[in-house]
């Protein structure tokens, strides 16, 4: 399907796709500032509620939807200190002792608009880095495809909550569950145990509306939130200078928010955490001191995490490797939808790449111009309480899980995913390495049987041989090895950081 | 006095689940590696769906030996700190019963069909939530106005979710 670039312009900025991207947005955005609901879950149900809509504005309503939760979520985190979706993780820590004083609507307008610039930087990014990545992606064989599954679940691993050893424990249970159902290869079935709905595999939305819906309704159930209360919202929209004054800061940690969230497996919540770690570290006069209520602590996380999903985009569009677990239930809407990720996709279908951009860059202005008008309507959704938010929850989790095949199995399924989620994260086991396994299990195992078959006897020298594997081997052992040096350098005082606020048990999601 | 042996206490349990957990796993991955050889059909090793299953058994294996390795030798050793989950004490009775009403719903709708099935679900479970998270205690009269607010909520939520999925987005309802 090759269409010129305005017959794909046009398809972007038809009425009914901006009605999504807008309708997906304010969705997200709402998915967003609830505290416990997070983008990926938004993502999982709302995937499930596109089957009866077309390619383009399916992806509308998806890309509408994963950057209205990550610009809603520093809402929750200025208003109540309870991040909306772990992306904002660090937006509270000056964002909160702003709302604190009564200039919540202060904090709320900084985050506002350098979730729009963020945003904005992320395309700018996409756009120039898509295509020599794609040329790079082009040359990548099945020894490259399946070091590059490893790389992404190793770094997931190594950057997700507790251990790295738990992280690829969970990695390995997404493997396997990607290997239920008939072998590809082989016709062979793989730990279906007789059952007929089980021979074309486990279906991945059902997955992770029941690793993310219900697992999230469960730990709710289980624990007490701290009481939230309204606070005062003050002057919103910031003025010209203070925009001026902090744009070099908004420019050097979206950049850096876009280059983390193109590394397989990283996502908003890194990129969030280092953009506050680069502003501590770069701006020596803060308008305030860090923590205690810095427009720089506000401005540098947003535009970082807001950046990276420009950036995510880039290895999810490439190379088919998700960059974190949000992206990786995108790619399950990919292939819903009847896309096969990876670089292919992009030279048969290369008008879903500018239509990407226009999505995301509608969703930006309508979060801009929505985000700032309803500011105190919004701050009141974010005090919802959440005994009556969470069993809703579960009512769309069914029905999300149901519509897919019009089946009671896939209910139960997402059950059974939910109770597994619970129990992983009860005991300290991260999600986010399980959907990326499930998500590169079937790239994994088809590609280095292939790779054996093909190398037979000399697989290793090939590996070897190859400069792209060679790159990534090493990208696997920096990786591996990072995990036992975390005492040192820029990536230890992060994670201490992300360990320190997850550890006080305000929030931990997936 | 009593402080000090609570928490002895407290991290030798944390140490036992650690293990309990890492055994788990490590019985899992052997009855996986046990399962994947039955996959292995008359090609190759290589070449059979055995082959990556064997992989990842082996690696469940192994990382669950090294996770059982810190807890046992701090065990051995004495020693009572442990890295364990940080996840915020959960009381699993709550989650029993959450858990209970959860299964129930789909039962339910299989039953009762959508509409009653969600509207009573809907009234048990945020009944269930809301008595969880308030701590004193009410008088009757409360209790009644609490009880009707939520069933009024429930009401109008399942009949909304019906009319905006079924009707509106034309999206089947189980």
């Amino acid at each position: 399907m090759e269409q010129s670039i305005w017959g794909i312009i046009l398809m972007g900025l038809h009425w009914d796709a901006m009605l999504l991207v807008f309708l997906g947005a304010v969705t997200g955005m709402l998915v967003g500032i609830l505290p416990g609901l997070t983008a990926t879950m938004g993502i999982a149900l709302l995937v499930s509620l596109t089957y009866g809509l077309s390619v383009v504005n399916a992806f509308a309503m998806m890309i509408g939807l994963w950057v209205g939760s990550i610009f809603g979520a520093s809402r929750s985190a200025i208003l109540i200190n309870i991040p909306g979706t772990p992306a904002s993780i660090a937006t509270g820590f000056d964002g909160y002792p702003l709302s604190k004083e009564g200039l919540a609507g202060h904090a709320i307008g900084l985050a506002t608009v350098a979730s729009f610039a963020g945003n904005l930087i992320g395309v700018v990014v996409l756009a120039i880095a898509i295509f020599p990545m794609l040329e790079l992606a082009l040359r990548f064989g099945s020894f490259e495809f399946f070091l590059l599954a490893f790389v992404g679940l190793t770094m997931i691993s190594s950057i997700s909550p507790g251990s790295f050893i738990k992280g690829l424990l969970s990695g390995s249970l997404g493997f396997l569950v990607a290997m239920i159902g008939i072998d590809p290869m082989t016709g062979v079935m793989r730990f279906t145990y007789g059952s007929v709905s089980l021979a074309t595999g486990v279906s991945f939305i059902p997955v992770m509306i029941g690793l993310f819906g219900i697992s999230e309704v469960l730990v709710s159930i289980g624990e007490k939130y701290p009481k939230l209360i309204a606070e005062k919202i003050g002057r919103v929209i910031p003025s010209f200078s203070t925009i001026k004054k902090q744009s070099r800061l908004m420019a050097e940690t979206g950049l850096l928010g876009s280059i983390v969230g193109a590394l397989p497996g990283v996502g908003g919540e890194v990129a969030c955490l280092m953009g506050y770690d680069y502003a501590k570290r770069r701006v020596k006069n803060p308008t305030r001191p860090f923590g205690k209520g810095a427009d720089e602590g506000i401005i540098a996380p947003e535009t970082a995490n807001n950046s990276a999903i420009g950036g995510a985009i880039i290895p999810m569009l490439t190379l088919g490797i998700p960059g974190d677990a949000a992206t990786a239930v995108l790619l399950g809407g990919f292939i819903i939808h009847g896309l096969e990720p990876g670089p292919l996709l992009l030279v048969y279908h290369k008008e879903f790449f500018y239509l990407i951009i226009i999505f995301m860059l509608l969703a930006g202005i309508f979060m801009l111009v929505f985000g700032l008008s309803t500011v105190r309507l919004l701050s009141k959704i974010s005090v919802i309480p959440e005994y009556l938010l969470m069993p809703i929850i579960v009512v769309l989790c069914v029905i999300g899980s149901f519509a897919l095949h019009c089946s009671i199995a896939d209910v139960h399924i997402a059950f059974a995913f939910g109770i597994l989620g619970y129990l992983l994260r009860r005991f300290g086991f991260p999600l986010g390495p399980l959907v990326i396994g499930i998500i590169l299990g079937p790239i994994a195992d088809s590609n280095l049987r292939r790779s054996v078959m093909l190398a037979g006897d000399d697989f290793f020298l090939e590996l070897f041989k190859r400069p792209i594997s060679v790159v990534l081997l090493l990208v696997l052992i920096l990786s591996i090895l990072s995990t036992s040096a975390r005492s040192k350098g820029v990536l230890i005082k992060v994670w201490g950081l992300f360990k320190g606020v997850v550890g006080k048990g305000h929030l931990k999601k997936e | 006095m009593e402080r000090g042996k609570g928490q002895g206490h407290r991290m030798d349990k944390k140490q036992k689940r650690e293990i309990g957990v890492g055994t788990v796993f490590l019985a899992f991955g052997v009855y996986i590696f046990y399962e994947s050889l039955t996959l292995k059909g008359k090609e190759s090793l290589s070449n059979s769906g055995a082959f990556f299953p064997l992989i990842i058994a082996s690696i469940i294996i192994l990382f669950s030996i090294v996770l059982l390795i810190k807890p046992i030798s701090q065990a051995l050793s004495g020693e009572k700190k442990v890295l364990v989950s940080e996840e915020p004490t959960q009381s699993l009775w709550k989650v029993g019963i959450g858990l209970m009403i959860l299964i129930a719903y789909p039962i339910l709708v299989s039953n009762t069909g959508f509409l009653l099935a969600t509207f009573f679900f809907l009234a048990v479970l945020m009944y269930f939530m809301k008595r969880l998270r308030s701590e004193e205690k009410r008088e009757r009269r409360q209790k009644l106005k609490e009880i009707l607010i939520i069933l009024f909520i429930s009401f109008i939520v399942a009949f909304l979710v019906k009319i905006l999925f079924e009707d509106l987005f034309r999206i089947p309802l189980p």
